[in-house]
Protein backbone atom coordinates (compact mmCIF):
# COMPACT_ATOMS: atom_id res chain seq x y z
CA UNK A 1 0.00 0.00 0.00
CA UNK A 2 1.78 3.51 -0.90
CA UNK A 3 0.94 5.88 1.62
CA UNK A 4 2.06 9.84 1.88
CA UNK A 5 6.01 10.56 2.11
CA UNK A 6 6.76 11.11 6.66
CA UNK A 7 6.77 14.77 7.48
CA UNK A 8 9.65 16.81 8.92
CA UNK A 9 7.59 16.29 12.45
CA UNK A 10 7.54 12.62 11.39
CA UNK A 11 11.19 12.23 11.19
CA UNK A 12 12.69 14.19 14.12
CA UNK A 13 9.77 12.69 16.11
CA UNK A 14 11.45 8.90 14.80
CA UNK A 15 15.10 10.06 15.48
CA UNK A 16 14.64 11.96 19.10
CA UNK A 17 11.85 8.52 19.70
CA UNK A 18 8.93 10.87 20.83
CA UNK A 19 6.27 8.86 19.22
CA UNK A 20 4.11 6.32 20.58
CA UNK A 21 4.79 2.63 19.43
CA UNK A 22 1.49 2.55 16.97
CA UNK A 23 2.80 5.36 15.21
CA UNK A 24 6.45 4.06 14.74
CA UNK A 25 5.27 1.14 13.58
CA UNK A 26 3.05 2.49 10.74
CA UNK A 27 6.22 4.65 10.14
CA UNK A 28 8.51 1.65 10.23
CA UNK A 29 6.04 -0.17 7.89
CA UNK A 30 6.35 3.15 5.38
CA UNK A 31 10.24 3.39 5.55
CA UNK A 32 10.36 -0.43 4.33
CA UNK A 33 8.82 0.60 0.88
CA UNK A 34 9.82 4.41 0.44
CA UNK A 35 13.42 4.65 -0.31
CA UNK A 36 12.70 8.59 -0.55
CA UNK A 37 11.69 8.67 3.51
CA UNK A 38 14.33 6.33 4.05
CA UNK A 39 17.44 8.70 2.77
CA UNK A 40 15.13 11.58 4.62
CA UNK A 41 15.44 10.20 7.69
CA UNK A 42 19.40 9.13 7.51
CA UNK A 43 19.98 12.54 6.16
CA UNK A 44 18.33 13.51 9.79
CA UNK A 45 20.31 11.23 11.79
CA UNK A 46 23.16 12.26 10.22
CA UNK A 47 22.30 15.86 11.38
CA UNK A 48 21.43 14.51 14.81
CA UNK A 49 25.11 13.45 15.66
CA UNK A 50 26.83 16.02 13.92
CA UNK A 51 24.76 18.35 16.40
CA UNK A 52 25.33 16.41 19.24
CA UNK A 53 29.23 15.54 18.72
CA UNK A 54 30.41 19.02 17.79
CA UNK A 55 28.00 20.45 20.69
CA UNK A 56 29.88 18.35 22.91
CA UNK A 57 33.27 18.83 21.56
CA UNK A 58 32.63 22.95 21.61
CA UNK A 59 31.77 22.97 24.89
CA UNK A 60 33.56 20.59 26.38
CA UNK A 61 36.57 21.95 25.23
CA UNK A 62 35.34 25.39 26.95
CA UNK A 63 36.59 26.25 30.40
CA UNK A 64 36.21 29.01 32.47
CA UNK A 65 38.92 31.27 33.73
CA UNK A 66 41.29 31.28 36.38
CA UNK A 67 39.00 34.00 38.13
CA UNK A 68 35.82 32.00 38.15
CA UNK A 69 36.75 30.11 41.94
CA UNK A 70 35.49 29.29 45.31
CA UNK A 71 37.71 32.67 47.03
CA UNK A 72 35.64 34.63 44.70
CA UNK A 73 31.88 33.65 46.52
CA UNK A 74 33.48 32.40 49.94
CA UNK A 75 32.69 35.92 51.62
CA UNK A 76 28.95 35.21 50.35
CA UNK A 77 28.88 31.94 52.14
CA UNK A 78 30.57 33.60 55.32
CA UNK A 79 27.83 36.12 55.45
CA UNK A 80 25.21 33.39 55.57
CA UNK A 81 26.77 31.48 57.93
CA UNK A 82 26.99 34.60 60.10
CA UNK A 83 23.12 35.25 59.90
CA UNK A 84 22.36 31.83 60.60
CA UNK A 85 24.29 32.01 63.76
CA UNK A 86 22.82 35.37 64.89
CA UNK A 87 19.03 33.83 64.36
CA UNK A 88 20.14 30.57 66.08
CA UNK A 89 21.57 32.38 69.23
CA UNK A 90 17.88 34.26 69.28
CA UNK A 91 16.03 30.62 68.95
CA UNK A 92 17.95 29.25 71.60
CA UNK A 93 17.93 32.22 74.07
CA UNK A 94 14.66 33.18 74.03
CA UNK A 95 13.36 30.33 75.61
CA UNK A 96 15.81 30.68 78.11
CA UNK A 97 15.44 33.69 79.42
CA UNK A 98 11.70 32.67 79.70
CA UNK A 99 12.21 30.12 81.72
CA UNK A 100 14.34 31.82 83.94
CA UNK A 101 12.07 34.23 84.25
CA UNK A 102 9.15 32.03 85.17
CA UNK A 103 11.60 30.66 87.80
CA UNK A 104 12.08 33.73 89.66
CA UNK A 105 7.89 34.26 90.26
CA UNK B 1 27.29 9.36 44.71
CA UNK B 2 27.81 8.45 48.20
CA UNK B 3 30.92 11.24 48.03
CA UNK B 4 28.22 13.99 46.75
CA UNK B 5 25.56 12.64 49.43
CA UNK B 6 28.51 13.26 52.12
CA UNK B 7 30.05 16.81 51.07
CA UNK B 8 26.10 17.71 50.81
CA UNK B 9 25.24 16.77 54.27
CA UNK B 10 28.84 18.21 55.71
CA UNK B 11 28.04 21.74 53.73
CA UNK B 12 24.36 21.72 55.55
CA UNK B 13 26.63 21.04 59.03
CA UNK B 14 28.48 23.98 58.00
CA UNK B 15 31.93 22.13 56.86
CA UNK B 16 33.08 24.97 54.39
CA UNK B 17 35.76 22.71 53.01
CA UNK B 18 33.23 20.83 51.81
CA UNK B 19 31.13 23.60 50.10
CA UNK B 20 34.92 24.34 48.36
CA UNK B 21 34.79 20.63 46.94
CA UNK B 22 31.04 20.25 46.15
CA UNK B 23 31.99 24.55 43.92
CA UNK B 24 34.88 22.33 42.60
CA UNK B 25 33.16 19.26 41.61
CA UNK B 26 30.33 21.12 39.67
CA UNK B 27 32.12 24.58 38.65
CA UNK B 28 33.15 23.33 35.01
CA UNK B 29 29.78 21.54 33.84
CA UNK B 30 27.70 24.49 35.42
CA UNK B 31 29.82 26.57 33.08
CA UNK B 32 29.53 24.75 30.23
CA UNK B 33 25.61 24.64 30.07
CA UNK B 34 25.94 28.50 31.16
CA UNK B 35 28.25 28.75 28.18
CA UNK B 36 26.00 26.71 25.51
CA UNK B 37 22.80 29.15 26.86
CA UNK B 38 24.44 32.62 26.81
CA UNK B 39 27.26 31.97 23.62
CA UNK B 40 30.03 34.21 25.78
CA UNK B 41 32.81 33.32 28.36
CA UNK B 42 31.46 36.48 30.28
CA UNK B 43 28.40 35.94 30.50
CA UNK B 44 28.71 32.20 31.15
CA UNK B 45 31.07 32.79 33.92
CA UNK B 46 28.15 35.24 36.12
CA UNK B 47 25.86 33.13 35.63
CA UNK B 48 27.59 30.22 36.67
CA UNK B 49 28.91 31.63 39.56
CA UNK B 50 25.61 33.00 40.88
CA UNK B 51 23.71 29.74 40.33
CA UNK B 52 26.66 27.94 42.38
CA UNK B 53 26.38 30.31 45.16
CA UNK B 54 22.57 30.07 45.09
CA UNK B 55 22.74 26.40 45.27
CA UNK B 56 25.32 26.49 48.24
CA UNK B 57 23.27 29.09 50.02
CA UNK B 58 20.54 27.27 49.60
CA UNK B 59 21.76 24.01 50.28
CA UNK B 60 18.68 23.03 52.69
CA UNK B 61 15.91 23.08 49.75
CA UNK B 62 17.81 20.84 47.78
CA UNK B 63 15.80 17.46 48.04
CA UNK B 64 17.37 14.16 47.27
CA UNK B 65 14.40 12.54 47.15
CA UNK B 66 12.71 14.64 44.54
CA UNK B 67 15.66 15.31 42.30
CA UNK B 68 19.69 14.40 41.42
CA UNK B 69 21.93 17.40 42.76
CA UNK B 70 23.44 18.16 39.11
CA UNK B 71 19.18 18.36 37.66
CA UNK B 72 18.75 20.46 40.36
CA UNK B 73 21.86 22.72 39.84
CA UNK B 74 21.20 22.76 35.97
CA UNK B 75 17.55 24.13 37.21
CA UNK B 76 19.56 26.92 38.99
CA UNK B 77 21.78 27.71 35.79
CA UNK B 78 19.05 27.90 33.49
CA UNK B 79 17.14 30.43 35.59
CA UNK B 80 20.51 32.13 36.34
CA UNK B 81 21.20 32.10 32.48
CA UNK B 82 17.55 33.84 31.97
CA UNK B 83 17.87 36.40 34.27
CA UNK B 84 21.41 37.92 32.50
CA UNK B 85 19.49 37.71 28.89
CA UNK B 86 16.72 39.73 30.80
CA UNK B 87 19.18 41.57 32.51
CA UNK B 88 21.09 42.67 29.71
CA UNK B 89 18.06 42.47 26.95
CA UNK B 90 21.12 40.53 24.82
CA UNK B 91 19.01 41.16 21.30
CA UNK B 92 17.10 37.95 20.25
CA UNK B 93 17.41 38.46 16.97
CA UNK B 94 20.12 36.22 15.51
CA UNK B 95 23.28 38.72 15.70
CA UNK B 96 25.24 35.86 13.22
CA UNK B 97 22.52 35.79 10.99
CA UNK B 98 22.16 39.36 10.25
CA UNK B 99 26.01 39.40 10.07
CA UNK B 100 26.40 36.61 7.59
CA UNK B 101 23.39 38.39 5.44
CA UNK B 102 25.21 41.86 5.44
CA UNK B 103 28.67 39.95 4.42
CA UNK B 104 27.24 37.96 1.84
CA UNK B 105 25.55 41.45 0.48
CA UNK B 106 29.03 43.57 0.48
CA UNK B 107 31.29 41.14 -0.99
CA UNK B 108 29.96 37.62 -2.61
CA UNK B 109 33.89 35.91 -2.43
CA UNK B 110 34.47 34.95 0.81
CA UNK B 111 38.10 35.64 1.61
CA UNK B 112 40.24 32.75 3.22
CA UNK B 113 39.67 33.61 6.67
CA UNK B 114 35.77 32.90 6.07
CA UNK B 115 36.54 30.09 3.82
CA UNK B 116 39.10 28.47 6.37
CA UNK B 117 35.50 29.33 9.42
CA UNK B 118 33.06 27.32 6.89
CA UNK B 119 35.17 24.27 7.07
CA UNK B 120 35.14 23.93 10.82
CA UNK B 121 31.52 22.36 10.99
CA UNK B 122 31.80 22.82 14.82
CA UNK B 123 31.59 26.68 14.43
CA UNK B 124 28.55 26.21 11.85
CA UNK B 125 26.61 24.19 14.75
CA UNK B 126 27.46 26.72 17.03
CA UNK B 127 26.11 29.45 14.95
CA UNK B 128 23.05 27.36 13.98
CA UNK B 129 22.95 27.09 18.33
CA UNK B 130 23.12 30.77 18.98
CA UNK B 131 20.26 31.52 16.00
CA UNK B 132 17.92 29.63 18.36
CA UNK B 133 15.31 30.85 20.61
CA UNK B 134 16.36 31.11 24.19
CA UNK B 135 13.77 28.64 24.88
CA UNK B 136 14.62 25.96 21.92
CA UNK B 137 18.22 26.69 22.80
CA UNK B 138 17.95 25.50 26.68
CA UNK B 139 15.97 22.32 24.79
CA UNK B 140 18.70 21.56 22.16
CA UNK B 141 21.56 21.99 25.18
CA UNK B 142 19.80 19.76 28.08
CA UNK B 143 19.40 17.30 24.82
CA UNK B 144 22.51 17.18 22.77
CA UNK B 145 25.44 18.26 25.86
CA UNK B 146 23.81 17.14 29.43
CA UNK B 147 22.32 13.78 27.41
CA UNK B 148 19.23 14.22 29.51
CA UNK B 149 15.93 12.44 29.21
CA UNK B 150 12.81 14.33 28.32
CA UNK B 151 11.59 13.85 31.80
CA UNK B 152 15.25 16.16 33.23
CA UNK B 153 14.39 18.38 30.95
CA UNK B 154 11.13 19.11 31.50
CA UNK B 155 11.81 19.29 35.26
CA UNK B 156 14.98 21.78 34.71
CA UNK B 157 13.10 24.01 31.80
CA UNK B 158 9.69 24.04 34.58
CA UNK B 159 7.19 22.65 31.64
CA UNK B 160 5.48 19.26 30.49
CA UNK B 161 7.32 16.20 28.87
CA UNK B 162 5.55 16.47 25.94
CA UNK B 163 6.41 20.21 25.70
CA UNK B 164 10.35 19.31 26.72
CA UNK B 165 10.01 16.79 23.63
CA UNK B 166 8.42 19.34 21.24
CA UNK B 167 10.69 21.75 22.18
CA UNK B 168 13.41 19.32 20.99
CA UNK B 169 12.14 18.25 17.72
CA UNK B 170 11.74 22.10 17.01
CA UNK B 171 15.24 22.84 17.56
CA UNK B 172 16.46 20.09 15.83
CA UNK B 173 14.16 20.83 12.42
CA UNK B 174 15.38 24.58 12.24
CA UNK B 175 19.26 23.63 13.57
CA UNK B 176 18.59 20.88 10.43
CA UNK B 177 17.53 23.85 8.00
CA UNK B 178 20.29 25.76 9.54
CA UNK B 179 23.13 23.84 8.54
CA UNK B 180 21.38 22.71 5.02
CA UNK B 181 21.35 26.67 4.06
CA UNK B 182 25.12 27.04 5.14
CA UNK B 183 25.76 23.40 3.30
CA UNK B 184 24.33 25.01 0.25
CA UNK B 185 25.71 28.59 0.22
CA UNK B 186 29.39 26.59 0.85
CA UNK B 187 28.90 24.21 -2.42
CA UNK B 188 27.90 27.34 -4.44
CA UNK B 189 30.94 29.05 -3.20
CA UNK B 190 33.06 26.07 -4.08
CA UNK B 191 31.50 26.02 -7.73
CA UNK B 192 31.91 29.35 -7.94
Amino acid sequence: MKTKHLTPDDLTGYIYRTLDEGRREVMNAHLVECPTCRVSLTKQEMRQHQVSNELRATLNNAAPSPQMNFVAIAPRLHNRQRKQNIWLDKVIAVPTTSHLWHVSF
Amino acid sequence: MKNLEMLIERWRAGDERAAEMLYNQHREQTFCLAYGLLGNAADAEEAAQDALTYALLHIHHFDERRSKFTTWLHTITVSKSRDILRKRHIPTFSLTAWFRDRQSLRDSSPGPEQRAAKNETHNAVWDAIQDLSPMLREAAILRHWGNLTYQEIAEILGCTMKTAQSRVRLAHQKLARILDEDDLQQTAEETR
